[in-house]
């Protein structure tokens, strides 16, 4: 039992991050991202890449800022190109252009890496390293996760609770129009955000590559389980997203520990029907104006 | 609904809605390679799809992604039915009827009155619940190994089991056309109206007393239905089916994408989007299949769903339109000997 | 309806059509994605002398997408075979006729089977036989297409059992079925278990199975062959065939349950999530796999000297007896194949594929005819005794009405087991080529 929850724990920080990514763009500019788990399999390529200029078994943590610099200029790019042209013109807008989004950036990726499922030589002492309590095992990239999840979410919180920039964030996400009266750039305040959001998608993936495969599907899963993140923890809140990825990683890992791993999908899926429907802004939520 | 001759005098007005049913009607005479007939039928299917998620998806603009669920229930009954008391699949379709409207009841309930994207991220889960009650119930449905007719020979009506490709190729053809009739028909009518004011600003409707949530049930319902037949009609063409191919994620976007590209809440939109979409994934897997990952197919379906959105979201059909408006005009101002506008 | 919008169907419709006619109409097969093996394995060097004729044979499989290391292994099998029989002179009754493989690509979609075979049937009318699909979920859709057109397809290594009760009388399945593995499984886990001094009954059962046609085959058979021989089953766990992303709480599961012995049916990339999450967590219960990936060379490839120890049932091997007493193929044929694939051993994949192609090179050979039906009914002939290569599928190999390998009942499949990087023959010990090692000590056994 202590092991379940140990495993719904780790697997649960890695959620929150992504999902944090996703509901700060949201906050922000009202967009759910349904690309953000594809997005991650970005940043896991882009650690694939760069990890051939480390010296071998070496840990692809140190690749951590040049990852994070990459991400952010492709989600500037991304943003650019396509975002920016629709916010604020509907739901179904936004839903099919990020949805097509993601089948382009998963096939591109097939057609230059190829399907096969691919690993960083990282050494086996790291792959397999893991920290034992009692009868119990936490994997040691698990725990590297998890813990860097942590720490980025409450910088995250940090920067958006005590910095101006955070603030005006905070404040184009409540209300557009008097931001930009009170002299906040909102279109920068748009790229920040956006690529935040894609930069911690990014990192999410980095801090998978010792754990699972990369491969163009390999962020596919974990879209749709940040979305059910954000709604449980509330669209736009930071916290919320923390918690309920790691409410979801926990349900995950019990329904899976005691059913079976493919109930432990559909127990995801319930609980976002169950949420949306009884709790539609969510555990802590208050902002969405529209559910 | 209308009285026969106005009808045609109607039908007269369309002189190219004629001409293209005539030529799809007449194509078989022509073309016999039974590939290409295939292609066809696909097109049908899928433009029948994509006419009926507009329904909802176009007209309402509520993004659904649980056609595949619907869809399932027609294939499921109708093949399960066959193969366990040879029940003949034009009887099954009502029974996947009654089954869909209740499921679309259960659905559309509690989710239609979600607004916007929380509705679309509520049904995408429903795809996946379908799929797993089809694993779990294995021993009704077969489970991962799906369900096969089997082999047969000779021209069975009854049963759908046909030697060539023709009888299916009409039988598509027309209830393509059908549901294109229903969906001209709830455009003209007051839910077609209502859905419309829906799209455009749901608070407003509802505050002028339209009853948005029925209203949106009731084109969930009816799309739902329309489906769960071209489900029942599918399943019989392709002679197997299990749940990874039907009940997946992907079938879904390619009915959503269909009716996109082609022109959401436009009658005839969805028709012209499977045209595109269908060929454009054969020809990619026949050319370039052998490029890299052979996701090519996919690949162009994303960029299409971008490029729509970002340039013409209204479609492809949209391009025609533009097209139209000014023979139009110039058509008047040569009546009227006035200036061009 | 307006002008406008009649006008753009009209012309999508007829764009949709003419582009049809264009590109598959008058496509030579050699143009575009249904075309001939890519290298020149295919087309050797007799090209260019004088009007050779070419016969047709289509090769079925996974060969792009997710499942792109089965369609490799077939592919690369088929090509031996077509190079092979090139190189010594074609196929003799027809004039010296050289051999041109089509390949059948499904992407690794199931719902492209059918679309993908009838497109290339459609522009390549003079195929002559098929080889695969291996794997049973693409191979299922195309039946109603092979009866249709009236083409056979020996489905290589394609296991599901209901592949012949569909009533087509164009598929032939050489080799065994889910359930026959799992037979076998079991009986070579009580063959290993009184090795190790073991009492099998003792053992704890765990039942692994991705959620596939193929996956539960193998389970279901898992299932009843341990109850025939009174095994306890202490667990049984599915995942989605769409992949495992983590395996946690599986191994948390078995590892809770006290899996002494862990008998899987899965794929390469869930095989080295599962034995890699396995080594973290510190256990390590007796593997018996069921192909797939287990047994596959990408696994070594990634997991190197950790594979060791590991058994794996394969439809087919390399190195089985009845295999190496064919000398031309174990001794020259096979070395060729390691020497162009950097050493590497003729996966569970490659051999049958290779077979295939060389029985229906033989039926042609027979039949002295190319029309499809004539090599049907000479594939259908074909036994372990008249013909060398279905020999090496088994040597009992012999097809029922059904298509349906009966030669395989009580004969196969083999259990193979890491052995210092490769997979070899161990179990049952008439076709064994080497010794089994105990697979928790690495250490052979006394004796």
């Amino acid at each position: 039992m202590v092991q379940v929850i140990l495993n719904g724990l780790m697997i649960g920080g890695v959620y929150s991050l992504i999902a944090v990514g996703l509901t700060m763009v949201h906050g922000v500019m009202k967009i759910v991202n349904f690309a953000q788990g594809d997005f991650l399999m970005v940043g896991m390529y882009a650690t694939l890449l760069l990890y051939g200029l480390l010296t071998p078994g070496a840990a692809p943590y140190v690749l951590i800022l040049p990852v994070a610099v990459i991400m952010f200029l492709f989600g500037l790019m991304v943003f650019r190109t396509t975002i920016y042209k629709v916010i604020g013109k509907g739901d179904s807008n936004y839903i099919l252009l990020t949805l097509g989004l993601s089948y382009l950036l998963q096939n591109i990726a097939q057609l230059i890496f190829g399907p096969d499922y691919r690993s960083l030589a990282v050494s086996n002492d790291l792959k397999f390293a893991s920290i034992s309590l009692a009868d119990n095992f936490i994997s040691v990239p698990r725990l590297v996760a998890f813990g860097a999840a942590l720490i980025l979410v409450i910088l995250m919180s940090f920067f958006l609770n005590k910095t101006d920039i955070g603030r005006a964030m905070r404040a184009t996400a409540e209300d557009r129009t008097i931001a930009t009266g009170l002299g906040v750039n909102t279109k920068v305040i748009y790229i920040l955000a956006f690529g935040l959001g894609t930069v911690f998608a990014g990192i999410s993936g980095l801090l998978l590559t010792p754990i699972f495969f990369v491969y163009p599907l390999a962020g596919a899963p974990f879209s749709s389980i940040a979305m059910t993140v954000i709604v449980l923890g509330g669209l736009g809140n930071i916290k919320g997203a923390m918690v309920g990825g790691i409410i979801i990683g926990l349900v995950e890992s019990f329904v899976s520990g005691y059913v079976n791993l493919e109930m432990a999908k559909v127990a995801i899926d319930l609980v976002l029907l169950l949420v949306l429907m009884f709790k539609p802004f969510g555990l802590f939520g208050k902002g969405a104006r529209k559910a | 609904m209308k009285k026969p001759t106005s009808l045609l005098r109607k039908a007269t007005k369309h002189p190219i809605a004629i001409g293209f049913i005539v030529l799809c009607m007449a194509l078989p005479l022509i073309i016999t390679r039974g590939y290409l007939l295939r292609v066809f039928i696909e097109v049908f299917f899928f433009a029948a799809m994509g006419t009926a998620w507009n329904i909802l998806g176009g007209f309402g603009r509520q993004t659904s992604w649980a056609s595949p669920a619907f869809f399932c229930i027609g294939a499921y009954t109708a093949m399960l039915l066959n193969t366990n008391f040879g029940t003949s699949p034009w009887v099954s379709i009502f029974i996947g009827v009654a089954i869909a409207i209740v499921l679309a009841i259960a659905i559309g309930a509690p989710t239609l009155k979600l607004r916007g994207v929380f509705f679309s991220i509520a049904t995408i889960s429903c795809t996946s619940i379908i799929r797993q009650l089809i694993f779990n119930f294995a021993s009704l449905t077969g489970g991962a190994q799906g369900v096969s007719l089997k082999m047969s020979s000779g021209n069975n009506f009854w049963q759908l089991r046909f030697d060539s490709e023709v009888p299916f190729y009409y039988i598509a053809f027309i209830w393509m056309l059908i549901i294109v009739l229903i969906t001209a028909i709830i455009s003209k009518t007051k839910l077609g109206y209502y859905l419309r004011a829906i799209r455009e600003d749901e608070d407003a409707a509802q505050s002028l007393g339209v009853r948005t949530h029925r209203m949106k049930l009731i084109a969930f319902i009816i799309s739902a239905v329309l489906l769960s037949v071209t489900g029942a009609f599918y399943s019989f063409k392709i002679g197997y089916i299990d749940p990874n191919s039907v009940a997946s994620h992907d079938l879904a976007i390619r009915i959503a994408v269909t009716a996109i590209l082609g022109g959401m809440g436009t009658i005839w939109g969805p028709v012209l989007g499977a045209f595109i979409c269908v060929p454009m994934l054969e020809v990619s897997n026949y050319y370039l299949s052998n490029f890299g990952g052979g996701g090519a197919g996919f690949a162009m379906y994303g960029l299409a769903m971008v490029l729509v959105v970002l340039f013409r979201p209204n479609g492809v059909i949209s391009l025609f339109e533009g097209l139209q408006k000014r023979f139009e005009s110039r058509k008047a101002n040569k009546q009227t000997g006035g200036e061009a506008k | 309806m307006k002008i406008g919008k009649k006008l753009a169907l009209l012309m999508a419709a007829v764009l949709a059509a003419t582009t049809f006619a264009a590109c598959t109409g008058n496509a030579t097969p050699s143009a575009g994605g249904g075309a001939a093996a890519s290298n020149g394995a295919a087309t050797p060097s007799t090209a260019g002398t004088g009007n050779q004729k070419t016969v047709k044979i289509g090769v079925a499989g996974c060969i792009t997408g997710a499942n792109a290391e089965s369609g490799r292994q077939t592919v690369q099998g088929a090509e031996l075979a077509a190079k092979y029989i090139n190189e010594n002179g074609g196929i003799k009754a027809l004039d010296g006729a050289q051999v041109e493989l089509v390949l059948i690509d499904n992407t690794s979609d199931p719902n492209q089977s059918a679309l993908a075979l009838e497109r290339v049937l459609d522009a390549n009318n003079d195929i002559v036989g098929i080889v695969g699909n291996p794997t049973s979920s693409a191979l299922l859709p195309m039946l109603p297409i092979l009866q249709k057109y009236k083409i056979p397809a020996l489905a290589s290594t394609a296991a599901n059992s209901s592949i012949t009760e569909q009533g087509c009388e164009y598929i032939f399945q050489p080799s065994n079925t889910g359930g026959q593995q799992s037979e076998q499984m079991i009986a070579f886990l009580q063959y290993l278990a009184q090795k190790m001094g073991l009492e099998a009954k003792d053992l704890k059962i765990g039942i692994l199975y991705e959620n596939s046609s193929w996956g539960q085959d193998v389970a279901k058979g898992n299932r009843e062959n341990c109850e025939k021989a009174g095994l306890t089953v202490a667990i049984e766990e599915t995942y989605p065939s769409t992949g495992l992303s983590d395996a946690s709480p599986i191994v948390t599961k078995l590892k809770n349950a006290g899996v002494d012995v862990l008998l899987t049916a899965s794929y390469v990339p869930d095989t080295k999530l599962l034995v890699s999450t396995m080594t973290s967590m510190q256990y390590k219960p007796i593997i018996i796999g069921s192909g797939g990936g287990l047994g596959w060379p990408s696994l070594v490839n990634d997991m190197g000297s950790d594979t060791d120890g590991i058994c794996c049932i394969n439809a087919w091997l390399w190195d089985a007896k009845f295999v190496q007493d064919n000398t031309e193929f174990y001794d020259n044929i096979r070395l060729q194949y390691e020497e162009s694939h950097n050493d590497e051993f003729m996966a569970e994949q490659v051999g049958p594929a290779f077979i295939c192609t060389m029985m229906i090179a033989e039926a042609l050979e027979n039949g002295q005819s190319t029309d499809p039906t004539v090599v049907r009914d000479e594939v259908m002939k074909l036994t372990g005794e008249n013909s060398e290569w279905f020999a090496l599928f088994n040597p009992y190999s012999a097809f029922d009405e059904n298509g349906r390998n009966v030669g395989n009942i009580g004969h196969s499949p083999m259990m193979g087991q890491w052995q210092d990087g490769r997979l070899r023959t161990v179990f049952p010990e008439e076709y064994a080529s080497t010794n089994v090692i105990n697979p928790l000590t690495l250490e052979p056994f006394a004796g």
